[in-house]
């Protein structure tokens, strides 16, 4: 009541002049209030004025002339009074006016979440004034500054959670803002992986998770020092963590992330230390001899307990440092002319190295590598990888030497008389297999094919066995020898008839069988026309060829052979029953004791006998001047090539006539010859026409010797080379498997080539692929383990089959074609199988050349 | 057009037909008069020579038992009891001549199919540079073959003839190559290997076997789908070497070859006629089922070698002969039974050749030698008459058509004219003969007339 009467009412009694509302009221700072003056009977204007300053002023507020009262912003300190006053009358009343603070308004925290523990927030907002309180989560705190738009206080709480935050302007008209929410968060890290295995030498990334912290940063430690350290790795702020270089005691180490928010958060990963992958850089030597010898290899990652494996084989290892390893290595030839090195690390984590292809080489070469392997295939069976060291270490002459002296693989005698040749056909090959002799048995089936018999005719093994032994003895002896003993042989005197061949018999009106003194002089000796020293044919005047002999010489010929029979008791009359045991024998009755007229013009006198005229008609054969070209060219194209030059026949033929025919000197001329070796120099181009197939024997049993086969079962071998053409032993004719007058339609002599045609060509393919992948059906088994360890470098790999096949004379061109083509799987043996099989079926594999 | 029937080709195949089918026959011939009329194959014509290897005895393949010439008589005084086949197991067949010849016994089905006309005989081939007189011959004053009873020689010039590097067979399908450009497969087709009898400028070859048709290993796989496309990529590749190409191109043509006849004989399905499992009859027996699927292969003209073995016998050969006989008759008779039933009755000439004969005169042993001239037979639906053709020689030893005193016959019948005939029908017109048979204008009378249509 009181105020009531000081202020807003008149001050004299009676009914005042003017008055006031609210004659008492409080304004906020920087608020308004609208102020009413109220007069009685006069219309004057009222006149505002604060604390007697009229409209008042920025400190005291100021007032319009419509009575509207603007508080000022800072508290004036004085009290406020608004008077409304008129002038007619003179009137006045004021107002009293309490000054308020005004009300905090928050609008957001700084941060809006914090992590527990102590924290500082910064309020925003408007209305603040010094003095300002906060109450935090219900609890007074002293704030660490005030600005009029920013409160900064600090809290503890351990707790997550919301808490609320409000702000109290003090007094006068102290009140509190509306709350805000202030969240407190626990910092969480995690790290992934939260579990690794990691090989010294490469390095692990670990990723930081930090959940809500403010500094969302890491420390890194390893084993709890910060960084980590040599003996178990150092880890970068970075998070990649880089392994020590040795495995330490324990092989687990703990790498671990603390939050910088909160140094009590934190997270680890255990790592698990696995041994280095060795890295092969560079072996020393480079190459490899064969023999025993040390390697140094140098590379990375090699640690105690490296391992050195040559084609998978462990071999004594030397640890010299985490660059340096040695090994000590026994290299024994290798058709692939390469080893596998890898280096294999032990426990924890054992690896394998990449491959390494280290090559193998012979020490001290007499020959190059080339000019072995092609010597050894027109000397032998096909070379191995032995055969071709041994003859890098001695050369062509000793080599030759040698084969001159080992003892001669021969048929075992039979007396079997059944048709059934398959004994001795597995004895053929197994020994062109596994024989010590292989230059004997390559010229003992040269001779065979000159000298032929056939199993359609002569099938039995008593006839087979010791006509093939003839062969094999005198295959190096006199041609004049092996001629005599040809012709009395009871397996030829059987297949040409020789040992049916009885004198005309004019009452029965039969004349002598022309078929053994026909085969004798067109195939064995001198051939149908006469021949130049250089084997060309002589022409006559018209540029014909000039006929050996005629039909009344071969007539003649004919009888001279009459009157053998089958080895036996000495007969007077009659025949011998079949017998291939010994020589044919005469039974004089039945020869033609007449006067003849033979080759060459030679007589032979009447009544001289069997015997007589036998060893006079050889003598005429062996002495015809075409035996030497035609014999020598004939040996050639069996060993070397099918179409030699007339040199080459002419330099041969010379050997043959000074030496009397000896076939091992023969041979040895034919081997060294100046065109048959050629192509041992790599850059030699050779002529078009040179080289010759492989005939089917020699591809089956040289393929399975160059990787080092073996014949479990000879039956399908020997059926492979027949579905090819050639059924051992069973030549379709007197000409043998192909004619020696084959010709390609161009011109060029060719004689294997009559086996090949589409279907045969085709047939050849397919013979590769039996004994490569099929093992023929398990008769044969072949040794690709030299290969396999190569196998994961489809390059490597091809590399290794060119050496064992093509004596590394692979064009690039075929070997990025078959790199592409065995690319096409991972699997080491078939990428083998499929490398040699495209080698060995390249016509630059079946033309030897 | 070609598959007009005649009144002579219906009696033909009646015959045939009843023969063969007995009562079930009539349906069986109406479908195959059927088959004549409604399905005629366009002008395909194809002759299929079988090559006797070793120089077959002809003079105990056709006897003379009674002719104008001579009688059994002449052939038992020289043949006698060493190779001498005796009158009654001789199979007689009579010449429209009137003249009355024997069959080796083992040829008793082709004594059948002489009496359907159907086969001929064709006397005293032989290869020939120029006609020849005996005296000529022994003077050495004309133009002889070289090296006439090597086998290697002769078997090469009796499918090349004297001085000629390619076939006559191979000359023919140059001439005719045109008829079968739709079809990349090629024309010569031999079962026995190479045969240069196939081998022309331009024609080329193929040899079938009865092994596969492909390469081994091809099993679908990535590995070997790419192991076979390097295997071809690699045949493309030359080198200096003439025998490197030659290898390539007889693969290359293998891999053709067996892909083409493979997807062919794929629809092929199967024959009635059955072969004799021997080694001719099963090459003839590939051989008809090409003929079965001529028209997927795209072909007009074929020329096929097949070869038997054996015949060179100069010990024991009354055995041998008995068996070689028999082998060549039943697959003859059965080749020819698959050409009626394929409907190309008329349209294949099956004809043998042989590097030559055998010297009439035994051998000591029980065998013959090598010799010159030789009868050849001649078998299908076009042969103008059962007969034997030229002229059969005076079985005398030393008489006039022997060269040595051995029964070596001159040949009274050129290769050269034997081989003409024969090409004529296939197609090679008159005026293209001398290009495939050089040395024809030497003689006076080119072709034969034992073929028509």
């Amino acid at each position: 009541m009181l105020v009531a009467l000081l202020v807003g009412v008149p001050v004299l009694a009676g009914p005042a002049l003017i008055t006031v509302a609210p004659a008492v009221a409080g304004v906020r700072s920087g608020n308004t209030l609208q102020f009413t003056a109220t007069t009685q009977g006069t219309n004057g204007t009222v006149f505002w004025s604060v604390n007697g300053v009229p409209g008042g002023d920025a400190f005291l507020g100021t007032v319009s002339s419509s009575g509207l009262y603007t508080a000022p912003v800072a508290n004036p300190g004085v009290s406020l009074s608004v008077t409304a006053s008129i002038t007619n009358p003179v009137a006045s009343i004021s107002a009293v006016v309490g000054w308020q603070n005004p009300i905090p308004v928050l609008t957001s925290l700084t941060p809006s979440t914090v992590n527990a523990g102590t924290f500082t927030v910064a309020i925003n907002g408007t209305g603040f004034v010094p003095g300002a309180q906060v109450v935090y989560n219900g609890v007074w705190m002293p704030p660490l500054s005030v600005t009029s738009n920013q409160i900064v206080f600090q809290a503890t709480r351990t707790n997550s959670g919301s808490t609320s935050v409000v702000v109290y302007n003090p007094a006068p008209g102290g009140s509190p803002s509306h709350p805000l929410t202030l969240k407190v968060a626990q910092v969480t890290v995690k790290v992934v992986p939260t579990t690794a295995s990691v090989r010294l030498g490469t390095t692990q990334t670990f990723v930081p998770t930090v959940g809500n912290a403010v500094d969302p940063g890491v420390v890194w430690s390893v084993n709890g020092i910060p960084g980590g350290t040599d003996e178990f790795g150092y880890i970068g702020t970075n998070g990649i963590y880089l392994p020590p270089v040795v495995v330490p005691a324990t092989n687990v180490v703990f790498v671990r992330a603390t939050s910088v928010a909160n140094s009590l958060v934190s997270a680890q990963s255990t790592v698990t230390l696995l041994s280095p992958v060795a890295v092969i850089a560079a072996a020393e030597p480079p190459v490899l001899h064969h023999g025993a010898q040390e390697v140094t290899l140098t590379g990375a990652g090699f640690v105690p307990g490296s391992q050195l494996t040559v084609n998978g084989v462990a071999v004594p290892t030397l640890y010299v440092s985490p660059t340096e390893i040695r090994g000590a290595l026994d290299v024994a030839p290798t058709p692939a002319g390469a080893v596998a090195f890898r280096v294999n690390n032990p426990v924890p984590g054992p690896t394998t190295s990449a491959l390494w292809v280290e090559a193998v080489e012979h020490a001290a070469p007499v020959v190059s590598l080339l000019a072995a392997g092609r010597f050894l295939e027109q000397a032998s069976w096909g070379p191995d990888a032995q055969d071709i060291a041994h003859l890098q270490s001695i050369g062509f002459e000793a080599w030759i030497d040698e084969q001159l002296q080992a003892p001669a693989s021969m048929h075992a005698a039979s007396t079997d008389a059944s048709n059934n040749l398959a004994p001795q056909q597995a004895e053929f090959l197994n020994q062109a297999i596994n024989g010590a002799d292989p230059l004997r048995q390559r010229v003992a089936f040269a001779l065979g094919q000159i000298f032929v018999v056939s199993g359609f005719k002569t099938g039995q093994p008593r006839q087979m066995a010791p006509f093939q032994n003839i062969l094999r003895a005198g295959a190096f002896g006199s041609y004049s020898n092996l001629v005599r003993q040809v012709t009395l042989s009871p397996t030829m005197g059987m297949y040409l008839d020789m040992a049916f061949n009885v004198k005309a018999n004019p009452t029965v009106g039969t004349m002598a069988n022309e078929n053994y003194a026909r085969e004798l002089l067109q195939l064995f000796s001198t051939g149908t026309i006469l021949l130049n020293a250089d084997g060309t044919p002589q022409l006559d005047s018209f540029g014909q060829t000039i006929p050996a002999y005629d039909q009344a010489v071969l007539g003649e010929m004919s009888r001279a052979f009459t009157g053998w029979t089958f080895p036996g008791p000495v007969l007077t009359q009659g025949y011998n029953p079949e017998n291939y045991v010994g020589v044919l024998q005469p039974v004089e009755v039945n020869h033609d004791a007449g006067a003849k007229l033979i080759l060459g013009g030679v007589a032979l006198p009447a009544g001289q006998g069997a015997w007589a005229d036998l060893e006079a008609a050889l003598a005429a054969v062996v002495n015809h001047p075409n035996v030497a070209p035609f014999i020598s060219r004939r040996l050639i194209q069996h060993l070397v090539e099918s179409d030699p030059t007339p040199e080459y026949v002419g330099r041969v033929s010379a050997v043959f006539t000074q030496t009397e025919g000896n076939l091992g000197q023969v041979v040895r001329a034919i081997l060294l010859d100046p065109e048959a070796r050629a192509g041992d120099d790599p850059a030699f181009v050779v002529r078009s026409e040179a080289g010759k197939l492989r005939e089917p024997i020699r591809y089956v049993v040289g393929l399975l010797r160059t990787f080092d086969g073996t014949i479990l079962n000879p039956a399908p071998v020997k059926s492979l080379a027949q579905g090819m053409g050639q059924n051992l032993f069973f030549p379709a004719s007197v000409f043998s498997y192909y004619s020696p007058l084959y010709r390609l339609p161009g011109g060029q002599v060719a004689p294997e080539f009559q086996l090949v045609n589409s279907a045969s060509a085709l047939l050849r393919a397919n013979a590769v692929f039996e004994i490569i992948t099929k093992n023929v059906n398990g008769a044969t088994t072949v040794n690709l383990n030299p290969f396999l360890p190569l196998a994961s470098s489809a390059p490597a790999l091809v590399d290794a089959v060119d050496h064992a096949l093509l004596h590394r004379r692979l064009p690039p061109e075929l070997k990025a074609i078959i790199v592409t083509a065995i690319e096409t799987t991972s699997d080491p043996v078939l990428r083998t199988r499929n490398a040699i099989y495209l080698v060995g079926t390249s016509p630059f594999y079946q033309i030897q050349h | 057009m070609n598959h007009v029937i005649t009144r002579r080709s219906l009696l033909r195949m009646g015959a045939g037909t009843l023969g063969l089918l007995g009562c079930g026959g009539r349906l069986a011939r109406l479908g195959l008069l059927n088959a004549q009329v409604v399905e005629p194959t366009p002008d395909y014509k194809a002759v299929v020579c079988i090559f006797l290897m070793g120089g077959n005895d002809s003079n105990n393949m056709v006897v003379p038992i009674q002719t104008a010439l001579q009688g059994y008589g002449a052939y038992q005084a020289v043949r006698g009891s060493p190779l001498g086949l005796t009158m009654p197991s001789l199979a007689q067949i009579a010449t429209p001549g009137g003249d009355v010849y024997g069959l080796h016994p083992s040829l008793a089905p082709l004594h059948a199919l002489y009496q359907r006309n159907r086969l001929a005989v064709v006397a005293n081939v032989g290869n020939l540079i120029q006609p020849l007189t005996k005296s000529q011959f022994a003077a050495g004053q004309a133009l002889a073959p070289r090296n006439l009873f090597s086998h290697a020689d002769q078997q090469q010039q009796w499918q090349t003839l004297p001085g000629n590097t390619t076939g006559w067979g191979g000359r023919a399908a140059d001439i005719l190559r045109s008829m079968n450009l739709s079809s990349s497969f090629p024309t010569g087709i031999s079962t026995a290997g190479n045969a240069a009898f196939l081998s022309g400028q331009m024609t080329t070859q193929a040899s079938i076997s009865n092994g596969g048709l492909g390469l081994a290993g091809t099993d679908g796989s990535a590995a070997s789908l790419a192991r076979n496309n390097a295997f071809q990529q690699i045949l493309s590749f030359g080198s200096g070497l003439s025998l490197v190409q030659t290898l390539n191109q007889n693969t290359a043509n293998g891999l053709e070859t067996g892909q083409i006849l493979g997807s062919a004989l794929e629809g092929g399905g199967a024959m009635t006629t059955v072969f004799p499992q021997t080694g001719l009859g099963v090459q003839l027996q590939q051989i008809a089922r090409i003929l079965k699927v001529r028209s997927s292969l795209g072909m007009s003209r074929q020329i096929f070698f097949v070869s038997q073995g054996g015949f060179d016998t100069h010990v024991s050969q009354s055995m041998q002969q008995l068996g070689l006989f028999k082998e060549l008759a039943d697959a003859m008779a059965a080749f020819d039974l698959a050409t009626e039933e394929l409907g190309l009755d008329g349209k294949v000439v099956t004809f043998t050749e042989s590097e030559f004969g055998r010297t009439f005169q035994p051998s000591t042993g029980g065998g013959s030698d090598h010799a010159w001239g030789s009868h050849h037979l001649v078998m299908g639906g076009a042969l103008s008459a059962a007969d034997v053709y030229g002229q059969f020689p005076e079985l005398s030893i030393g008489g006039p058509n022997d060269v040595s005193m051995r029964g070596v016959w001159l040949p009274t019948t050129s290769l050269d004219q034997y081989a003409a005939t024969i090409a004529a029908w296939f197609g090679v017109p008159a005026g293209s003969l001398t290009s495939v048979f050089p040395n024809l204008p030497n003689f006076a009378q080119p072709t034969l007339g034992f073929l028509q249509g």
